[in-house]
C-alpha cells in the first residue's frame, strides 16, 4: 500500500525506552498512518510490549517524544483498542464471553452493567465481527486460546478505535489458527480502516498483509518493508552479531538468534 | 417452629446473621475473582491478635480488631510479586499475628474473656443496638460493591487493559482489602474470627462453580450464604449447639456435593 497523504496517527520521535531501570531502546523513530498494518518484531526483552504501553500512556518515554493523534499519549483514550499478552490475564474468573467483550464498552465506568437492549446489541455485533457470536454465553475459562483472543479483539473494537494495539495475539496458537487470526485482523483493518500495531515473534503468519515491519533489537530499531528490514545485513547490524536470513517457499527464517 | 422467633435474642441473631451472610457472600465473590481468598483467611486471624492486644492493654477488643485488620489490609495491599509469593508473605504475616495474639493472651492476668468472645463470636448474644450498627455498616459496604462492581471485575480480569482505559487498578485492589477488613471487623464479634472466613469463602466458591455470569454468581452466593446461616441457626436452636459449626459443616457438604456432581457430569461427557 502506498503511503496516504493524511497525517500520521502515531509518531515516535527519537523516543527512548527504559525497563526495570535499564535502557532497552535509546531512540525509536517511526510514523504510523491510518489503515496501516505494521508488525513489531524483535527478540524477548527488546521492548515490544513496552512500546505498546508507551502508546497507551501507561509509561512515559525516557527521552524524545511520542505523538498520538497529534498529542502526547494518555490513559483512557478510546481512539485506541488494546489486547494485552495472554499471560497477564486472569482466565479463571467467573465471566462469560459477553462480559469480557462488554468491558470494552463500559468496563471503566462505575456501577453495575444492568441488562439493556442497546448494550446487548452492541456486544453481539462486536462478537459477530470476530465470528464469535455463538460463544456469547460461554464461560471464558472454558474457551480455547484462539477463541479467547478473538473475544479480546472484539472487546478492543467496542470503542470504535482508529488504532489497534495487539500484543502477541498469535502466542499459544498453532499455525492454522494463527493464520485465521491474522486474516481476521486484516479483515477488520480493511473494513474499518483501523491501523494495526501487531507484536509478534514470528513474522511469517503476518507476511500476507504487512505494510511495514518495525524491528527492535540490540537497543536499536528500523522501520521499513519486509524486503528492506529483514535482511542478513540489516539484522546483523541491529543485533551487532552475525545473523542469517533465509527464504524458503515464501517463508522467512532468521538464524543465529533467539527470536 | 415459630417458637424460634419468640425470643428477642433469636430475632436479633437471625437479623444479624442475615446481614453477615449477605456481606460475606458478596465480599467472597470479589476475593475469589482477585485471587485474594487467602487474604480473606488471614485478616480475621490478624484481627484476633489485635483484639487480644486491646484486651491486654485495657481497651475495647473491637478497637484492636479494627486497627489490626486495617493495618493487615494495608500491608497485604502493599505486597507485590506473583500470587504464590504474595500468599507466602500473607502466611508469614498471619503466623506472626497469631503468635502476637498468643503472647497477648498469656500476658493478660487471668482469663481474657472478651478476646475469646471475638475468637468464637456470640451470635446468640447480640443486642438490638449492635444489630442496628450491623445494618448501617452492611449498607455502606454494600454500596461500595455496587459502585465498584464493573471496574473491579475489569481490573481483576485484565489489569493492563483496565489501566489503559483509566481504571485505577491498584487503588481498587487496595480498596477491596480495606473493605474486606471492615467486613471482618463487623462480622467477627458475631460469627467469631474463626468462622468469618467460612462465609467469606464457601458460598462464593460454590456459586462460582454453578454459573459463569458474575451478577448471577453474586446473587447466588448471597442466597447460599443466607440458606446456610438460617439452617445453621435453626439446627443450633433445636439441638442447643453452636451455630458456627453447622455453618462450616453444611458449607463443606454443599461444596463437596457440587464438586462430585461436576466430576460425574464431566466423566459422562467424556
Amino acid at each position: 500500500m502506498e503511503q496516504t497523504p493524511s497525517p500520521p496517527i502515531l509518531e515516535f520521535l527519537n523516543a527512548g525506552i527504559q525497563l526495570g531501570g535499564q535502557v532497552i531502546q535509546n531512540g525509536i523513530t517511526f510514523s504510523l498512518y491510518p489503515g496501516q498494518f505494521v508488525a513489531v518484531l524483535g527478540p524477548n526483552g527488546a521492548g515490544k510490549s513496552t512500546l505498546l504501553k508507551l502508546v497507551l500512556g501507561l509509561l512515559k518515554p525516557t527521552s524524545g517524544e511520542i505523538r498520538l493523534f497529534g498529542a502526547p499519549p494518555r490513559t483512557g483514550n478510546r481512539r485506541i483498542g488494546y489486547t494485552p499478552q495472554f499471560s497477564s490475564l486472569e482466565a479463571s474468573l467467573t465471566l462469560r464471553a459477553r462480559d469480557i467483550v462488554g468491558f470494552g464498552l463500559d468496563g471503566h465506568r462505575w456501577g453495575m452493567a444492568l441488562p439493556n437492549k442497546i448494550r446487548t446489541a452492541k456486544i453481539s455485533q462486536a462478537l459477530e465481527e470476530v465470528d464469535g457470536l455463538h460463544l456469547a454465553e460461554a464461560s471464558f475459562s472454558e474457551l480455547s486460546g484462539g477463541e479467547r483472543q478473538r473475544l479480546l479483539i472484539a472487546q478492543a473494537l467496542l470503542s470504535d478505535p482508529e488504532l489497534l494495539l495487539l500484543d502477541e495475539p498469535l502466542a499459544s496458537l498453532d499455525l492454522s489458527h494463527a493464520q485465521e487470526m491474522v486474516a481476521l485482523v486484516d479483515r477488520i483493518r480493511r473494513t474499518r480502516g483501523t491501523a494495526v500495531l501487531f507484536v509478534t515473534h514470528d513474522v511469517n503468519p503476518v507476511l500476507p498483509c504487512l505494510d511495514k515491519v518495525l524491528y527492535l533489537a540490540g537497543g536499536q530499531s528500523t522501520l521499513g518493508t519486509v524486503q528492506d528490514v529483514i535482511t542478513t545485513d540489516n539484522l546483523s547490524r541491529l543485533y551487532g552479531s552475525r545473523v542469517e536470513v533465509l527464504q524458503s517457499e515464501g517463508r522467512l527464517f532468521v538464524l543465529g538468534v533467539d527470536t | 417452629m415459630m417458637t424460634i422467633f419468640h425470643f428477642e435474642f433469636m430475632r436479633n441473631a437471625f437479623l444479624a446473621a442475615t446481614l453477615v451472610a449477605a456481606l460475606g457472600g458478596v465480599t467472597g465473590f470479589f476475593l475469589i475473582q482477585r485471587g485474594m481468598t487467602f487474604a480473606g483467611h488471614a485478616l480475621p486471624g490478624i484481627g484476633f491478635a489485635g483484639a487480644a492486644g486491646a484486651v491486654w492493654l485495657g481497651f475495647s477488643p473491637l478497637a484492636g480488631l479494627v486497627v489490626f485488620t486495617l493495618a493487615g489490609a494495608g500491608g497485604i495491599a502493599k505486597l507485590k510479586g506473583d500470587p504464590r509469593e504474595r500468599d507466602l508473605h500473607i502466611g508469614m504475616i498471619l503466623v506472626t499475628a497469631l503468635a502476637l495474639g498468643l503472647l497477648f493472651l498469656s500476658l493478660y492476668p487471668g482469663f481474657a474473656e472478651p478476646a475469646y468472645a471475638i475468637l468464637f463470636g456470640s451470635l446468640l448474644g447480640i443486642s438490638q443496638g449492635e444489630t442496628q450498627v450491623m445494618a448501617l455498616g452492611s449498607l455502606a459496604l454494600g454500596l461500595f460493591f455496587v459502585f465498584a462492581f464493573r471496574p473491579l471485575l475489569f481490573a481483576s480480569f485484565d489489569p493492563q487493559a483496565a489501566g489503559a482505559r483509566g481504571v485505577p487498578t491498584r487503588t481498587l485492589g487496595a480498596a477491596l482489602l480495606v473493605v474486606t477488613a471492615l467486613v471482618v471487623a463487623l462480622c467477627a464479634p458475631i460469627t467469631g474470627t474463626l468462622l468469618v472466613f467460612t462465609l467469606l469463602v464457601a458460598p462464593a466458591a460454590i456459586a462460582t462453580r454453578l454459573t459463569a455470569s458474575p451478577l448471577k454468581a453474586v446473587l447466588l452466593s448471597v442466597a447460599l450464604a443466607e440458606v446456610l446461616v438460617w439452617t445453621a441457626l435453626t439446627l443450633a436452636y433445636f439441638w442447643n449447639s453452636v451455630p458456627g459449626f453447622f455453618v462450616a459443616a453444611l458449607a463443606f457438604l454443599v461444596y463437596l456435593a457440587v464438586r462430585l456432581v461436576e466430576a460425574y457430569r464431566h466423566r459422562r461427557v467424556k
